[in-house]
């Protein structure tokens, strides 16, 4: 049971095989399991080769998770491991690592985390950018809304810093 | 150019639901797509800055609560100081709970303190899974009161004002079936002589020490009744403490208490693989009987200013221990309140507990003194432990002469040869 090798497919062809604990880390793959047959390769439409390969390494490295008797070092490491792998994609890669993340229904907490940690306590020109709003020039909220939300009630809820700096 | 606003609008207020309310509220000014996203968040969180002059919470929650749109609001924490009106605070319960609330924290924080009225609504939220109270007086209990689904509370400086004695705590807990875990912390003020926990469903109890630098003991009572216990930790040395039935799920056990008959203590705690003990009380006397169901314990830790004749007997009964923890501290903020003063008696035991022979790995002393009592105990492990890997002592110095005096009055008396220990030192 335990070396049961699964193949998981990306919507462009891309293959995998990988053992069935790492597999079902990914909880959408538990129930592909149990309903098809084992022992035809799982496709996963929405998720192209090079971010499937990312979610797999993932999958790889966080296994023993379940495990409790992990030492304070083997947790920091981990810990640390994580955050590289969460800095190192483009934001495209990393858009789209969300959105399979979101439809594989694993690593999720850790790719909410890292956006959560981009928008606390930034300035929203500074979330902006991470965000890659800088160029969206129709994204921008036009300025008599912008007028409004200054004298609404919201102002009691925005960081002056955050309402000045912007609408210099 | 690919970015974030590409995610779907429920993954984005997933991760709004992550920061602060304050931060999420401010996306709105990112983009159009933004601007009401943060509607969404079932969370509200506020924490008072208790310097600013004009208090901005009122407004701030009333149009949080007023402009959200989210189908639920599933939790509410609050964090409130001095300027919270009661009619607010009461409105503001009120609509949590009618936004089916699930996870309510309501922590005031004042000085001096006054308690803010609980408003009765409360009682009646049955999606309610986790309530931490914090300085609030809870006056009456209505009849319809039902927390059916409540795992979690804790009550923090609660005060209970009733006509007759004791009885809304009770009230309160039993309306609680399926409560889990319990953490109380008393107060000069909470108006409860006999604190009475008689939950069968309760899984974790964690009774807090006393705030501020009280030390006068009193006669107030907690009395516990909690036979699917599976953790217990007090530190409360200032009322007197009851267990009332044995816990056979019991696992660890974390006590500081003052305590009047050690021997129904340590018989309800018979199934405690983990043990620690501070027990300051006027009446010491343990018998064999007492001790001997404890053979689960695998971790012990000891005070040595209150508990300490109790350490050959529980080594005599704790086949199975691994780990014996000597704790001697005086300095520390919740260090031990005896005033006993009765140090180590050590007689060597008639024969080696078994523990010794083939179990025990690991040994700390923490505040080792150097006194030739303790030095006969230290010496005694060190001979008769066959597998004991390390033993560590903690000792404060004042230079590097009396760290090495230590450890040779030890090695040097010890008589057999070169045993596999390690014997480490560490400076306090």
């Amino acid at each position: 049971m335990s070396s049961n090798k699964i193949v998981l497919t990306s919507s462009d062809g891309e293959s995998h095989e990988v053992e069935e604990v790492v597999a079902r880390k990914l909880k959408i793959v538990g129930p592909m399991i149990e309903n098809d047959c084992p022992d035809k390769a799982i496709i996963l439409q929405n998720v192209t080769g090079k971010i499937l390969a990312l979610v797999i390494e993932y999958c790889k490295k966080h296994v023993d998770d379940d495990q409790v008797d992990a030492s304070e070092e083997a947790k920091k490491k981990l810990k640390d491991w994580d955050e590289e792998f969460m800095k190192s994609p483009d934001l495209e890669t990393f858009v789209k690592l969300m959105q399979a993340s979101n439809y594989l229904n694993g690593l999720l907490g850790l790719t909410c985390q890292s956006v959560e940690d981009s928008i606390k306590d930034k300035s929203v020109e500074e979330i902006r950018e991470s965000f890659g709003l800088e160029n969206e020039e129709e994204e921008a909220i036009p300025r008599n809304t912008l007028e409004l939300l200054k004298t609404q009630d919201l102002r009691c809820f925005l960081n002056p810093n955050n309402c000045f700096r912007f609408f210099l | 150019m690919s970015s974030i606003c590409e995610l779907s609008d429920d993954l984005l207020v997933k991760i709004l639901s992550l920061v602060k309310t304050k931060d999420a509220v401010a996306t709105s000014l990112l983009s159009k797509r933004w601007l009401s996203l943060w509607k969404l968040v079932p969370r509200l969180d506020y924490v008072t800055t208790p310097w600013h002059s004009s208090d901005p919470s009122s407004d701030f929650i009333n149009n949080f609560l007023l402009l959200s749109e989210a189908p639920v609001l599933e939790t509410m924490h609050l964090r409130l100081g001095y300027f919270c009106k009661r009619e607010e605070h009461e409105r503001w319960v009120e609509i949590a709970v009618a936004r089916h609330v699930r996870v309510l924290e309501l922590i005031h924080s004042t000085y001096p303190s006054t308690p803010m009225p609980c408003p009765s609504s409360l009682f009646t939220c049955r999606g309610l899974v986790v309530l931490s109270l914090q300085e609030v007086m809870i006056w009456e209990i209505p009849s319809t009161i039902f927390l059916q689904s409540l795992k979690t509370l804790s009550l923090l400086c609660v005060r209970f004002c009733s006509r007759r004695d004791d009885e809304l705590v009770h009230t309160l807990l039993s309306a609680c079936p399926v409560l889990e875990t319990l953490v109380v912390r008393r107060w000069l003020e909470d108006c409860v002589t006999t604190f009475n926990i008689a939950v069968p469903s309760l899984q974790s109890l964690y009774i807090m020490h006393r705030p501020g630098g009280h030390v006068q003991t009193d006669d107030r009572e907690c009395v516990i009744n909690a036979p699917s216990l599976k953790a217990l930790k007090v530190s409360d040395e200032l009322s007197w403490f009851r267990l009332l039935v044995e816990m056979p799920k019991l696992v660890k056990a974390e006590i500081k208490i003052r305590q009047d008959d050690s021997k129904k203590l340590l018989r309800c705690l018979a199934s405690a693989k983990h043990l620690s003990l501070c027990v300051t009380s006027a009446k010491q006397l343990l018998t064999e009987k007492s001790v001997e169901n404890l053979c689960q314990l695998e971790y012990l830790e000891l005070c040595t200013i209150c508990s300490s004749d109790w350490l050959c007997l529980l080594l005599k009964h704790s086949p199975k221990l691994r780990v014996l923890r000597l704790n001697n501290q005086t300095s520390q903020r919740n260090c031990c309140g005896s005033s006993r003063k009765i140090r180590v008696k050590w007689e060597e035991p008639c024969c080696v507990p078994e523990c010794l022979v083939t179990s025990l790995e690991t040994v700390e002393w923490i505040g080792y003194e150097g006194t030739e009592t303790e030095k006969e105990v230290a010496i005694y492990i060190l001979e008769k432990a066959n597998h004991l890997k390390k033993m560590t002592i903690s000792r404060h110095i004042t230079n590097l002469r009396e760290k090495y005096r230590t450890l040779i009055d030890l090695v040097s008396r010890l008589s057999c040869c070169a045993s596999k220990c390690r014997l480490e030192f560490v400076r306090l």
